[in-house]
């Protein structure tokens, strides 16, 4: 492989085949990320050899061959999931499109918060049934018994009417981040 | 030079039989996968042929190609549609697993623990009667029709009332609304008696326990916070447990201290009756971060931990003894049966908020469990959504979960988007937080990404070998996720 080498810098530079897009040269550098740091040049790319260990011309050269292999793969990638884009799209959305239609007896919404009404009473009718047995059972509840948290939450179940953000948490992550 | 294998395929166009597809090289073989989980071993010969548009039609590899799926002009919309769906199922579901951490209180230490630990007897740390009743509640409002219930911690069995009253409660409302349930807890078991073992059994709770092997290993990382005996009431309660027909399985979290030691590892597992034993990469927060250099491993040392785990279970299994390595048969489902194995964090997009919620003691909820210990580990609130108080509904769609999703999507991940691996695998935003302090992280660099790569390398290598490949058939369908049942136990978050 005919490259330049730098040894003392740790660098070693070859030219990259025409054929070669722009998009799998970035993907090689970012894949090489480990090893080496990757520039552009004219007709080319220079490799600095990353880590502790130094690298003699034949480890340098072994790096370049690395990222010459790389190259002709990245290349190979890009080249099929270009080519396959509109197939893969149009498979992918179909079996979307059928898994929607599977599901399209029913509004969206009435999927959330799926209860029946009769399903409601139930479940409440068994958790009065639990907190009673509970409470008999039971003679030093736990911190439950109270409505307190460290938070300062009130727990009153449904039908509470406090603020359901009173630490301000609705926030989105990048709000938080940028506070 | 090897190098200049590939190099004519760039003169010409790629032929249009080359379907869609990744590959990977292994010494002379490449392997080829597909987005419909399918996977094919060709010679170097035959990759250029196929990649060059020489391959023969009328041979048997020809017919392979097509049938799974690699030829662009026979692709079967329909069956690999489906397939696909089926693969991706959990995109049409609602989140169907629930981890409710019911106290932080925990006796042992965790790698993970906040700092300053809670202290054993404060109980400001507990979930409350009133909270337990509201998310009792509120999981059934999960458009899923299969529900899985973890209770996490702390250790949950230190806020006992609580517990039984979320898990009685759970089970008779699934009953009455003929909802598919599964209920675990994972606990240290350092608070197990007879009464709660009969509990156990009789409404058909799973526990995992963190087991990271003998006890003078086991202690370094999760010492009893008073007094001792951790390690041996873990491996008692485990027995117990056994004995009283509750299904039990445990964790090992590997730490520096772990290397070396993989054979007295494995023994402590098979003398505490476990027929698996589940590795699992230690992660950069809370205390383990601050104790990095002491007890981290990097992802070269964790590969080569790893390797001996599997190839010890290996030697175990080819001696007629059945043990195997359960993270490796979660990633052998989707890899040789094509189908999904319901962990969150392997997923073409990241679980957390679209599967699977967290819920702290106080209420707050969280987009995954992993998120929720994050933020218990660090103090950092970043992936907390607010409270049940918002409704299925703002929780799913809320602006971290598409965050979330964003970040992990795999197709617009550098280096995933292209990976061999990408129909297996899966992308977590938490961890790269953690590791990296970005949501989207950078895989090139990212320890999570060379642990997963090395995971998947042997086992796609070793399934050549014909004398392993019954044997992680046989793994495989063991983790295998059917239509209509709930997502499996103790298979979510990375902070145990």
């Amino acid at each position: 492989m005919d490259c330049d080498i730098n040894v003392k810098q740790q660098r070693v530079s070859f030219e990259v085949n025409d054929a070669i897009e722009e998009q799998a040269v970035l993907s090689a550098a970012y894949v090489f990320a480990r090893r080496a740091e990757v520039w552009t040049t004219d007709d080319g790319v220079e490799l600095e050899a990353k880590g502790d260990a130094k690298l003699d011309e034949k480890g340098l050269t072994s790096l370049a061959v690395d990222f010459s292999e790389e190259l002709t793969a990245q290349e190979l990638r890009r080249r099929i999931g270009a080519e396959n884009r509109t197939v893969r799209e149009y498979l992918i959305t179909q079996a979307l499109l059928a898994a929607a239609n599977e599901q399209g007896q029913q509004p969206a919404d009435s999927q959330l918060g799926n209860l029946t009404g009769d399903q409601e009473d139930e479940i409440q009718r068994l958790m009065t049934e639990a907190e009673s047995e509970l409470d008999a059972t039971s003679s030093a509840p736990t911190s439950g018994g109270g409505n307190a948290t460290p938070s300062g939450k009130g727990e009153g179940g449904e039908g509470q009417d406090e603020s359901v953000d009173p630490k301000a948490i609705l926030k989105s992550w990048e709000e938080k981040k940028s506070a | 030079m090897p190098d200049a294998l590939l190099d004519p395929l760039l003169k010409n166009k790629l032929p249009n039989t080359v379907g869609p597809s990744y590959f990977r090289k292994f010494g002379e073989r490449y392997l080829l996968t597909n987005d419909w989980g399918n996977h094919i071993w060709l010679e170097a010969s035959e990759f250029l042929a196929y990649m060059g548009g020489t391959l023969e039609k009328e041979i048997p590899l020809w017919d392979e190609l097509r049938t799974r799926g690699f030829l662009r002009n026979y692709l079967t919309f329909h069956e690999l549609g489906g397939r696909w769906r089926q693969r991706t199922h959990y995109m049409q579901e609602g989140p169907g697993l629930h981890m409710i951490a019911t106290t932080r209180r925990n006796r042992n230490a965790t790698p993970y623990a906040m700092k300053p630990p809670v202290e054993l007897g404060d109980r400001k740390f507990d979930m409350t009667l009133a909270m337990a009743r509201r998310l009792s509640k509120f999981v059934f409002d999960s458009p899923s029709s299969e529900i899985t219930l973890e209770l996490r911690g702390g250790d949950p069995m230190l806020n006992w009332d609580v517990a039984v009253f979320i898990l009685r409660n759970t089970a008779s409302f699934a009953s009455s609304v003929k909802r598919s349930l599964k209920m675990g807890i994972v606990s240290s078991l350092s608070e197990l008696d007879e009464e709660k073992v009969e509990f156990f059994a009789e409404h058909g709770v799973s526990i995992a326990v963190p087991l990271d092997g003998p006890q003078d290993l086991h202690d370094k990382l999760r010492g009893a916070a008073e007094g001792s005996g951790g390690w041996e009431k873990t491996v008692a309660g485990l027995k117990s447990l056994q004995e009283a027909g509750v299904a039990c399985e445990a964790y090992c979290t590997v730490s520096r201290h772990s290397l070396g030691r993989v054979d007295e590892i494995i023994e402590t597992y098979r003398k505490a009756g476990l027929d698996s034993i589940h590795i699992r990469p230690l992660w950069p927060v809370g205390d383990a971060r601050t104790r990095w250099s002491e007890i981290g491993v990097s992802s070269e040392e964790y590969h080569a931990f790893y390797v001996q785990v599997l190839e010890a279970c290996l030697a175990l299994e080819a001696g007629g003894t059945s043990f195997r390595e359960k993270g490796a048969a979660l990633l052998l489902t989707k890899m040789l049966c094509g189908m999904d194995s319901g962990v969150v964090e392997q997923r073409l997009l990241y679980g957390g908020g679209l599967g699977e919620l967290a819920y702290d003691f106080d209420g707050d909820v969280y987009a995954s469990d992993e998120a929720r210990a994050y933020g218990e580990a660090e103090g950092d609130g970043l992936f907390r959504m607010g409270s049940a108080d918002l409704g299925f509904k703002e929780l799913i769609s809320h602006k971290t979960v598409r965050a979330l999703v964003v970040a992990s999507d795999l197709g617009s991940q550098p280096m995933c988007s292209q990976c061999v691996y990408k129909p297996f695998c899966g992308v977590s935003p938490v961890y790269n937080v953690a590791a990296q302090g970005s949501l989207h992280g950078r895989n090139a660099t990212n320890d999570r990404c060379a642990m997963y790569m090395g995971m998947f390398d042997h086992l796609f290598e070793r399934s050549r070998d014909q004398a392993v490949k019954p044997v992680f058939e046989k793994w495989s369908k063991s983790t295998m996720l059917e239509n209509g049942e709930p997502t499996p136990l103790f298979l979510s978050g990375g902070l145990l």
